[in-house]
């Protein structure tokens, strides 16, 4: 019961979180559904990236770009005029997520507090609650030092902190004071803050930003650390303007096309046509996914190009075993081998041929005489009523 | 590491564990994330009445995104129940295993939605192509491609 069994199953199912780790409604109302509903529908696991359909069903965006790939339909309410384009990242759900997971631990333990005093009873679980507990509030602490200041450049990271802690809400701001821009929420001197708008929120435009820009245009080196500065920064901004990669039509795209489209992301360009094509269309979902997250909880590049990687290693794995299982294949394709052995010999089986017994089975169709049910196992389209 | 498919049924088997089945379903064994088996029979009124059949899943690595694959076991002794979506070798007919999966759509779900596709059965027979499907169905059912025209089930 320590959770340190071998067994893999075991192992798997201890290290899993879900909504049962909360007691039932009457002991704790609603946080068993919470938990439930900031959940993806499809992974069971909490959203990451949510995006929100035009149903408005929300999921994470890796699952449903995965799903859409397959079949165009809402998976909750199968609405079915649903496409990738409908999309919406859902930030506010996203946030609330990470709020959620970062008190989690600290619920389950407090009610497990709760539990104990009232029974006294001091079950194994509670050890595992506690180790969790320590290691999401390590999480939080990194996030809020490295998270809030993410967005700000350097130069006015403790600004930010000083005014958080103090009184920020009643104080009308002064030129020279940070205030959010509306627009990006990103924290700008009011005195520049219709500048700042003005220049679609890129850049804070004050006099030394624009000369270390044209600089950049000019190519004189600035020697200066805050021109440096400046660079930093501009790589975020341009980060937050990435744009989602297109979906392309590899039908009217040739070989070479497709592997200069996986080397300007670095891919490997190994492969048969169908295996480029599947790479190409993974990376797209798995780019795509990441980028409908928040800048601060996207993964590297690189690390996308690992989970790719993984992915396609799985993906050799499946179609492996589908080969290999050689005695299904064979049965399966037993009709078509039949029809091609027979159209291959066409004078001797003609008179054969114009009876229907080939014909049946070539594809094996059947009505239900009732409810007019069909049934096919080939491809083909060629029902025969009888 | 651990797959979506292997981590999503992990989740669902501490669900049947702790929450149990819904009434006249039972987990037989699920020793690991590829077969699970099922015991499903219908409760009340019902032309199955003291009838108990055995249910099995297959998943692969593409679950939830694509379905399981379902059908009755006849190995055994064991019967697939006479129904006019389900064939004698356990393959069933039913839309939501095909074209009409959801990835929403759990186990428990599809053993429900079974459960109810024989309550409402109303002639105990066999479907009309049944000796002709069985010949040539492919060991996987969900290599059949099934067309579903009742809208009744």
């Amino acid at each position: 019961m320590t959770g340190f069994s071998d067994k893999r199953l075991d192992k798997l199912m201890n290290d899993i979180q879900d909504p049962l780790d909360f007691p039932e409604n009457t002991a704790a109302p609603g946080l068993r559904s919470l938990d439930t509903a900031l959940r993806c529908p499809i992974c069971s696991e909490f959203f990451e990236g949510p995006v929100t359909l035009i149903c408005g069903h929300c999921f994470c965006s890796l699952c449903i770009r995965t799903f859409l790939g397959t079949k165009q339909e809402c998976p909750t309410c199968r609405r079915t005029d649903v496409n990738e384009g409908h999309l919406r990242v859902n930030p506010v759900m996203e946030e609330t997520v990470l709020s959620w997971q970062n008190s989690r631990s600290f619920i389950l333990q407090l009610l497990k507090v709760g539990e104990s005093r009232q029974n006294g009873v001091h079950g194994s679980k509670k050890r595992r609650k506690i180790d969790d507990s320590d290691s999401d509030l390590d999480a939080e602490r990194i996030g809020s030092s490295s998270g809030r200041g993410a967005r700000d450049d350097d130069s006015d990271d403790s600004t930010v902190k000083i005014s958080e802690v103090g009184e920020t809400e009643l104080h009308t701001p002064k030129p020279n004071d940070f205030v959010p821009c509306p627009v990006c929420s990103k924290r700008v001197l009011l005195k520049d803050i219709n500048i700042h708008i003005d220049n679609g929120c890129k850049e804070k435009a004050d006099p030394s930003s624009s000369k270390s820009q044209w600089a950049g245009i000019l190519g004189t080196k600035s020697q200066t650390a805050k021109s440096t500065k400046r660079k930093g920064k501009e790589v975020v901004s341009s980060d937050d303007e990435d744009l989602p990669l297109p979906k392309k039509s590899y039908g009217t795209l040739k070989d070479k096309a497709i592997k200069e489209l996986l080397s300007e992301h670095n891919l490997p360009t190994t492969g048969d046509r169908n295996t480029l094509i599947a790479r190409h269309q993974q990376w797209v979902i798995i780019y795509n996914a990441n980028r409908d997250k928040s800048s601060k909880q996207r993964k590297s590049i690189e690390i996308l190009r690992q989970e790719l990687k993984q992915w396609e290693s799985r993906q050799k794995g499946k179609s492996k075993t589908e080969i290999s299982d050689a005695t299904t294949y064979q049965r399966e394709q037993k009709s078509e081998f039949e029809r091609l052995v027979n159209a291959a010999r066409p004078k001797k089986t003609t008179p054969s041929s114009l009876s229907p017994v080939p014909q049946v089975r070539s594809v094996h169709v059947s009505f239900h005489k009732d409810d007019n049910t069909i049934v096919l196992d080939s491809e083909e389209e060629t029902p025969r009523i009888s | 590491m651990s797959s979506i498919s292997a981590r999503r049924l992990a989740k669902e088997l501490a669900e049947i564990h702790s929450e149990g089945c819904p009434v006249g379903i039972n987990l037989v064994k699920a020793d690991d994330f590829t077969c699970w088996w099922f015991t499903i029979e219908v409760m009340g009124e019902s032309l199955y009445q003291d009838e108990k059949f055995t249910l099995q899943f297959r998943f692969d690595s593409g679950y939830p995104i694509s379905s399981p694959a379902v059908q009755f076991v006849v190995t055994d002794g064991k019967q697939a129940p006479i129904h006019p979506h389900v064939y004698s070798n356990g393959h069933i007919c039913a839309s939501i295993l095909g074209n009409e999966w959801s990835p929403v759509l759990s186990v428990v779900a599809v053993c429900v939605t079974l459960q109810s596709m024989l309550a409402s059965c109303k002639e105990k027979q066999r479907p009309v192509d049944n000796d002709r499907y069985i010949r040539h169905a492919p060991d996987n059912p969900k290599k059949t491609q099934f067309h579903y025209d009742d809208d009744t089930v």
